[in-house]
């Protein structure tokens, strides 16, 4: 078996990964589409996955990750294992916030807070209108208020997304759709729908505000207001990936994130009406 | 509740001083819950001991900021008041 080799970096962390698995390396591929290729005589993370005694092993620089018969298996097992130990490389260079972060006119918008809040919703949204993608999940700040992307595919965990039709998504011709498939831990297979954006951006880029979006249910007033910067310190602090305690926390988002950064919350009921206020807010950079 | 007559402070709370801004957020660490205060009140906190009462505590905020005393007593009632409110202060006197 051919062993097959993938390079690329997220940041300033170098990976690679090599593979002798045809259909883990087909996973992989789907999984790391859309991080910038580039070739590193070192990388900071080593991935191999390899054949031994008939099961497949996955290891990351020497440490032992994972053993199994299903490539599936070892595909999400990579892609757990590479956020993981991305997120503990980074030092102190750079914070890793949850949240979406997209594009227009070199100027980063951010969406950040806790899970099902409606990050994603929005930064779709904002992809169809023709923002450039930086990630979904982790948005990298430097000390001088730039953005770097972390591309990972949009995954929704569900076959349907609550705001989108895939034919909206396909006829849009902005998305490509890949998925891969892993048994659970009973052993029953699911799949998982991956979703890539044709305009990623590559470079890091300043950020131009920050929105707190909280998804009220269909039908709900869209409202957006500012708010103060503190409340949205401390409001954030979990969504810092780095284990930190809070108040360093606190003290890391207030030194990255831009003195003169708007933060506003969007109570939303539907992505049209919330992209229509930040437009109306002049939110929208260029337009 | 009645407002302590020389309340204490309770335990677990971690301060963040963000530079340039005139607001530090206090994290309770028991709860998980966090607020932000302006200088004066966490000046304040840090006064509630359990040996203080509310005329000693405004004395010493009157001495620092040379505000007329009962004006800072009554503002610093006010301020306890909140802070009762928000659990961070208690009474240890039975």
């Amino acid at each position: 078996m051919n062993s097959q080799q993938l390079s690329f970096r997220i940041g300033h962390i170098g990976i690679r990964v090599k593979c002798e698995d045809v259909a883990c390396l087909e996973a992989i591929h789907a999984l790391c589409a859309l991080y910038e290729p580039s070739e590193f005589a070192k990388p900071t993370l080593d991935f191999r996955i390899f054949s031994d005694a008939g099961k497949l092993v996955l290891i990351c620089n020497s440490d032992s990750i994972w053993k199994s018969d299903d490539a599936g298996e070892i595909a999400a097992a990579f892609e757990l294992s590479l956020y993981r130990k991305v997120a503990d490389s980074w030092g102190a260079q750079i914070l890793s916030l949850h949240a979406a972060a997209v594009a227009a006119c070199d100027r980063v918008i951010l969406f950040s807070g806790a899970s099902d809040s409606g990050k994603s919703s929005m930064a779709t949204k904002m992809l169809l209108e023709g923002f450039d993608y930086l990630s979904d999940e982790f948005a990298l700040l430097d000390n001088s208020g730039r953005v770097h992307p972390f591309p990972r595919p949009l995954q929704w965990g569900k076959q349907r997304h609550p705001a989108f039709t895939h034919k909206q998504m396909l006829a849009s011709n902005l998305f490509k759709k890949t998925s891969y498939s892993f048994p659970d831990h009973s052993g029953k297979i699911l799949t998982s729908l991956l979703w890539l954006p044709e305009r990623v951006e590559r470079k890091p880029l300043p950020a131009h505000a920050l929105i707190l979006p909280q998804f009220i249910g269909r039908g709900g007033k869209t409202l957006l207001e500012p708010i103060r910067r503190s409340q949205a310190l401390m409001e954030l602090a979990p969504e810092v990936h780095q284990q930190f305690p809070a108040t360093e926390s606190i003290r890391l988002l207030h030194e990255y994130l831009p003195d003169d950064l708007p933060i506003f919350r969007l109570r939303y009921g539907d992505s049209d009406s919330a992209w229509r206020i930040l437009k109306q807010e002049n939110l929208i950079p260029g337009r | 509740m009645p407002l302590p007559e020389q309340p204490v402070k309770v335990s677990g709370l971690e301060y963040a001083e963000l530079e340039g801004l005139d607001e530090t957020i206090c994290l309770d660490t028991e709860d998980g819950s966090s607020f932000s205060l302006n200088a004066t009140a966490i000046a304040v906190l840090d006064l509630c001991d359990g040996k203080r009462s509310h005329e000693d505590i405004a004395a010493i905020i009157s001495d620092s900021s040379g505000a007329g005393k009962s004006q800072v007593l009554r503002d610093i009632r006010a301020i306890l008041e909140q802070f009762a409110e928000l659990g961070l202060i208690y009474s240890d006197q039975e």
